[in-house]
């Protein structure tokens, strides 16, 4: 076979692998976006997708195990993916993440921010850290969670910031500037992929004209020095645009990992160390989590823990039907912010419980309904009217889905707070123009039934 | 101000209303009530009340239009018929809280099928309207058949119109635009418990027509739904029998009761005396079915009309 047979079928193969990475990534965010959208009652089969999807990433495998203290069942396939990184590098974020799917499709520049670049590894440290301590904040930066965040909040008519800054920093600097610098998945997949086995290769018969870093996505080309970074995501631009063919996929040989350079230099990792002492002095701001009395999801674990598993995903507010979850704004602070919270008076819990079919991290637990204590509702007889004027209204006993609500031998409503979950229907009922009836969250310790 | 004395300003400033001249427009009832009696002074007949005994839906609903005389006595070619069922909770339709949906979508495919240009079922939830829709089985069963089915809770603007009462305990409420501008209504409750006014039948059933209910239950209550009912007859009612709860109403779930039946007549106030009966009450003992037959809109004496079970 002659070379340039040989030379015919690599560019089929690479005009192939063009097409596909042009629909690949793009039809993942639609599809993304599709599930997304289809998280609404009754909620279709298909919405589990994103819950696997989400499960993909290593880190929320980290705080599920953090969390339970045990491997989920879905543990192999987070698994998997570090198996493929360790192979091939950045596949995740070049071909599957829907972030990337976005992202792709910006215009190509090359202008790396160098400060950030190289504290990227101690980001990457100091998020771990807040995810092992117990903080699913960090999660919220991970694709599938700020993902559905920023979605949720386009659709409750928001701007979405995160995401605007996103585009507007991958449009100023290069396309894949989020997922390089901040995304922290991104980032642990970067760190694995150092060591991967195949790898993009500039031969040395490379005469540096630059047309393949001008393509990168990712600034992970550097002809001069003959590599190309862990950042490489394998979308093979390199490889169709060089003139010459000196850009090849191969098995790394021994003998270059010791020389490129695998471990952090020992400046590095003193800088490092002085910024994460310096996050230690900072840390209770970042991970305490102070009790707030709200209402939370039926099903929601007790409020401290809900505050630190919470990875503000958002998809219980798109799912619920009532729209009785809103986010909580950050004048509660920010160990609560965006976290769901019921305020009965403007919607009251419909007790469907999708909330706790979609979220991923198991802030709101699968509870069954006869276990649910959202909280417990308080009658104000000096406030009600048939108390203080005698009227047959009894509209919150009409209301309560668990029969919560009694009445006297003069037929007067009171509140029986072992039967009541604190849905908040008797509240949203209430005629009068201040509610009789009023639901107050429970105390921290239990969130369940049968507790103490 | 406090809040006591802001009602009490209030309360006045709106019965002086009732004295000023242009306040209020007493013209709008006056016509209503007067077409209301000619209608029945006209028909002169004795009114009918069908008993279908059975719990095949679209059998009996057969079975009780061919008996009224066919359907074709109700509804017209091209006419736009609106149904009021009760779909007001998310309770699936064994659970006897929501108008059967097979009955449902057997009257819109009668209705339809005499001609009927639009059928539109409707009901104002006071739950989720999207979960009661999917768990009553309603909005799939009528879908189906080709009627459109919705729930009222979305606008103020869009499904309400204001309409003139002006009766003691209610002047003036947001009432369904879809009822005042229908050719046909017909009303088709679930007989079922309801723990402020005990039963609820068809005249209960029309509130569900109201944006404010809450007001309702603020005033006197069984006057509201008597007042209500004197303002807008349905054309037919057609009340559910055929299983509802017996207690932890209206909301459920709890108990349920096998009646096996339905009842069609024209008459709101004789279909109601009877189903209360058959809950074990005394119709005189349901305030506002007394009240209602006191303002006229029909017969409490349920066994003075033309009663026949088939």
């Amino acid at each position: 076979m002659g070379k340039i047979e040989c030379e015919k079928s690599l560019n089929m193969k690479l005009s192939v692998i063009r097409i596909l990475h042009r629909f690949l990534p793009v039809s993942i965010f639609v599809i993304t976006i599709i599930v997304f959208w289809r998280h609404q009652y009754p909620l279709p089969s298909d919405a589990v997708l994103l819950l696997w999807f989400s499960r993909l990433d290593p880190l929320l495998l980290l705080a599920e195990w953090r969390n339970t203290g045990s491997l989920p069942e879905w543990f192999w396939l987070p698994l998997i993916l570090i198996g493929i990184t360790m192979l091939f590098g950045r596949l995740f974020c070049g071909w599957i993440c829907p972030v990337g799917g976005l992202l792709a499709q910006i215009p190509s520049r090359q202008h790396n921010i160098d400060l950030l670049y190289k504290g990227r590894y101690i980001w990457l440290a100091l998020v771990l850290l807040v995810l092992i301590s117990g903080s699913n904040w960090a999660l919220i930066l991970t694709p599938f969670h700020i993902f559905t965040e920023e979605f949720t909040r386009m659709w409750q008519g928001k701007i979405p910031w995160v995401l605007g800054g996103m585009l507007l920093t991958s449009t100023l600097f290069y396309p894949r500037f989020w997922c390089n610098n901040i995304c922290p998945t991104g980032l642990l997949l970067a760190s694995l992929s150092r060591i991967r086995l195949f790898r993009l290769f500039v031969n040395n018969e490379c005469s540096n004209c630059m047309v393949c870093t001008k393509g990168c996505h990712s600034v992970a080309i550097n002809p001069s020095e003959r590599t190309i970074s862990e950042d490489c995501m394998l979308c093979l631009r390199c490889m169709r645009n060089c003139p010459k063919g000196e850009i090849k996929l191969s098995r790394l040989e021994k003998a270059k990992v010791t020389s490129y350079e695998m471990m952090l230099s020992r400046r590095q990792f003193f800088k490092g160390g002085v910024v994460l002492t310096v996050a230690g002095a900072t840390w209770p701001l970042l991970t305490s989590a102070s009790s707030i009395g709200v209402i939370r999801p039926p099903g929601a674990v007790p409020e401290t823990e809900f505050l630190m598993l919470c990875s503000r995903c958002g998809r219980c507010l798109k799912v619920c039907p009532a729209e009785c979850l809103v986010p909580m704004p950050i004048e509660y602070g920010f160990t609560a912010f965006l976290t769901p919270r019921i305020i009965p008076r403007q919607a009251k819990c419909e007790l469907c419980m999708l909330c706790q079919e979609v979220c991923p991290t198991g802030a709101i637990n699968k509870v069954p309904l006869e276990k649910v204590k959202m909280g417990t509702a308080y009658l104000d007889n000096k406030k009600c009217l048939v108390y203080t004027e005698q009227k047959i209204c009894l509209l919150c006993r009409e209301q309560c889905p668990a029969h919560a609500i009694e009445v006297d031998d003069r037929d007067r409503p009171y509140v029986n707070s072992n039967l009541c979950l604190g849905c908040g229907g008797c509240e949203k009922g209430c005629p009068l123009s201040e509610a009789a009836i009023v639901v107050q969250p429970n105390k921290d310790s239990w969130r369940y039934k049968d507790e103490n | 101000m406090d809040r006591r004395e802001f009602i009490k300003i209030a309360t006045y400033a709106s019965i002086s209303t009732l004295v000023l001249p242009g306040c209020s427009s007493q013209k709008p009832l006056t016509q209503q009530t007067s077409e209301l009696q000619t209608k029945q002074a006209a028909s002169g007949t004795v009114g009918e009340l069908i008993i279908v005994e059975g719990n095949e839906p679209e059998q009996l609903l057969k079975r009780g239009f061919d008996t009224l005389g066919g359907i074709e006595n109700f509804i017209k070619k091209g006419n736009t018929v609106v149904i009021k069922a009760n779909f007001s909770v998310p309770r699936l339709p064994e659970e006897g809280c929501t108008t059967n949906p097979n009955l449902v979508a057997g009257l819109v495919k009668m209705c339809k099928a005499a001609g009927a240009k639009e059928v539109k079922v409707i009901d104002h939830p006071f739950n989720n309207p999207i979960i009661c829709l999917e768990k009553s089985g309603i909005k799939k069963a009528v879908t189906e058949v080709g009627g459109t089915v919705y729930a009222l809770n979305s606008s103020l603007e869009r499904y309400f119109g204001t309409a003139k009462v002006n009766g003691k305990a209610l002047w003036e409420i947001d009432y369904s635009k879809d009822v005042l501008e229908a050719d046909v209504f017909i009303n088709m409750p679930i007989l079922k418990h309801n723990y402020a006014t005990d039963v609820s039948i068809g005249l209960k059933n029309l509130m569900g027509l109201v944006w404010d209910r809450g007001y309702f239950h603020k005033s006197d209550l069984h006057l509201c739904i008597a007042e209500l009912a004197a303002f807008k007859k349905p054309n037919l009612t057609i009340i559910d029998a055929i299983r509802g709860i017996t207690s932890n109403g209206p909301t459920g779930p709890g108990p349920v009761k096998d009646y096996n039946q339905i009842i069609f007549s024209t008459d709101p106030v004789a279909a109601d005396a009877y189903a209360s009966t058959l809950f074990g009450k005394k119709p005189a003992k349901v305030d506002y079915i007394r009240l209602a037959a006191e303002l006229g809109v029909g017969q409490l004496d349920w066994e003075k009309l033309n009663v026949k079970r088939v």
